[in-house]
């Protein structure tokens, strides 16, 4: 946009929508790149998850390609990144979910993850946890789906069990396709 | 604040309020397929201004003006594994000199919204288990004053004369009423604000646009801000029907309409 008149000098328009505040706080902090301090329990609204905290989740998921990871055994991996869940609840599961569902990290990690996120004890995470292992028994990676069987084991909620259904008829497995029957059964009983 | 005492006056209907922005955000079930889609074009009838896929965010997104006697905004279309986002919202590149940066009319601009997120309802969209209506809508005052005076009317306590700084968010849950879907509960949040908007204009040489060397403040506008969440709440694992989805989103609208209309109420 341009002043009318005889001006030649370009002229940019900067629109700025602030609260009428008298407060301190510095109009920059309001929009760091801060994992967000406000009760977003019920809001929908979307909130992109810090860079920062991408930046730490990713390099925990490289540092894991280096674990040896035994069944049952929390390894630095899994421990990290329970406290992490329980620190940063739904920016941490976004950041995750990214990595998990476009296959960018290791398939021996992914599945160890999704392993724990199914046992971890943390109730404001709950669905968001259980809504990525049921979506993760559609990933390529049998060795994910694997470890998406077994925390959804862990969770024992029967409402995976269309899910899972849905799953058995996709599944290429036929060692995983078995596991998954078991676990319905499981849930059903 | 003194909350005996305080009468709220609730203002004609949703007329008076204009839209910043409008936004459904659907949340796939975890069994459905997000593959190559081209909903854009099926809903528009046109393809985007723009597709971008976001490496770090994972989010596919796709833009496009729209202007038509109802509505004159940027719809944007965000694709993310975990929730699907359509939102119209006022293009602040273009802010007016005057006025509120909006894309009309709540009424009329949510008849257009409503009309085009249903028919994508019933169509074209995914296995859903999570629904959500969003609404920024602005009210213009004079002033400060006038922006708490306004608020004042829509909420169960009143604003003391000198009071400042006042920001108010609140979640009323409740169950939709008329739904075959059990035990449908809804979260309905409302943030009540006010804004104020200043435009400026910044000159610098031609040569170098980036060093300021004047700026104006051309014109400063109050505005009371009321932001709405109405969503299913995330506990229900149910797929919704393209039927029942589309019956849901018009009762999540309705809501937020008679919030716009009547205020905080229970």
């Amino acid at each position: 946009m341009r002043i009318s008149g005889s001006s030649t000098q370009p002229t940019n328009m900067i629109p700025t929508v602030r609260l009428v505040s008298s407060g301190t706080r510095p109009i920059k902090a309001v929009n760091n790149d801060k994992i967000s301090d406000v009760p977003r329990e019920a809001s929908t609204e979307f909130h992109k998850s810090p860079d920062a905290l991408y930046s730490i989740i990713e390099a925990i998921f490289w540092a894991g390609r280096e674990e040896c990871f035994e069944d049952g055994l929390q390894s630095t991996f899994s421990k990290t990144l329970e406290s992490l869940v329980k620190e940063c609840g739904k920016d941490a599961l976004e950041v995750i979910t990214i990595l998990i569902v476009y296959e960018r990290v290791e398939p021996e990690v992914a599945s160890e993850a999704l392993r724990w996120l199914g046992r971890i004890e943390h109730l404001e995470s709950y669905e968001y946890r259980r809504w990525l292992l049921e979506r993760s028994l559609s990933s390529f990676s049998s060795r994910v789906r694997d470890g998406a069987l077994l925390g959804l084991s862990s969770m024992d909620d029967k409402r995976s069990i269309k899910h899972l259904k849905v799953a058995i008829s996709r599944e290429t497995n036929s060692e995983l396709e078995a596991d998954m029957k078991s676990l319905v059964e499981q849930l059903e009983s | 604040m003194s909350e005996s005492e305080h009468e709220p006056v609730y203002p004609e209907t949703t007329i008076i309020w204009e839209a910043e922005s409008l936004r459904l955000t659907a949340f796939p079930s975890p069994s459905a397929e997000l593959g190559a889609q081209d909903w854009w074009k099926q809903l528009i009838g046109d393809e985007p201004d723009s597709k971008i896929m976001e490496p770090k965010t994972g989010v596919q997104r796709e833009e496009g003006r729209i202007k038509n006697d109802r509505v004159d905004g940027q719809l944007i279309l965000a694709i993310q594994p975990n929730r699907i986002d359509w939102q119209l919202g006022s293009i602040l590149e273009e802010l007016p000199l005057r006025g509120l940066p909006t894309i009309g009319s709540f009424s009329e601009a949510l008849d257009f919204f409503l009309e085009k997120m249903l028919a994508w309802l019933k169509s074209t969209a995914p296995a859903v288990n999570r629904l959500a209506f969003g609404a920024v809508l602005l009210q213009p005052t004079s002033d400060l004053k006038d922006s708490y005076s306004h608020i004042s009317s829509y909420l169960p306590f009143g604003l003391d004369e000198g009071s400042s700084d006042f920001s108010y968010q609140i979640n009323r849950p409740r169950k939709l009423s008329s739904s075959d879907i059990p035990d449908l509960s809804v979260n309905r949040l409302s943030k009540w604000s006010a804004i104020k908007l200043s435009t400026g204009i910044f000159t610098g040489p031609p040569d170098n646009p980036n060093q300021i060397t004047e700026y104006f403040n051309n014109s400063t506008r109050f505005a009371v801000r009321l932001e709405l969440d109405i969503n299913t709440a995330p506990n229900s694992s149910e797929e919704l029907s393209a039927l029942e989805l589309s019956d849901v989103f018009h009762q999540l609208v309705e809501l937020g309409k008679e919030i716009a209309d009547k205020g905080d109420i229970k």
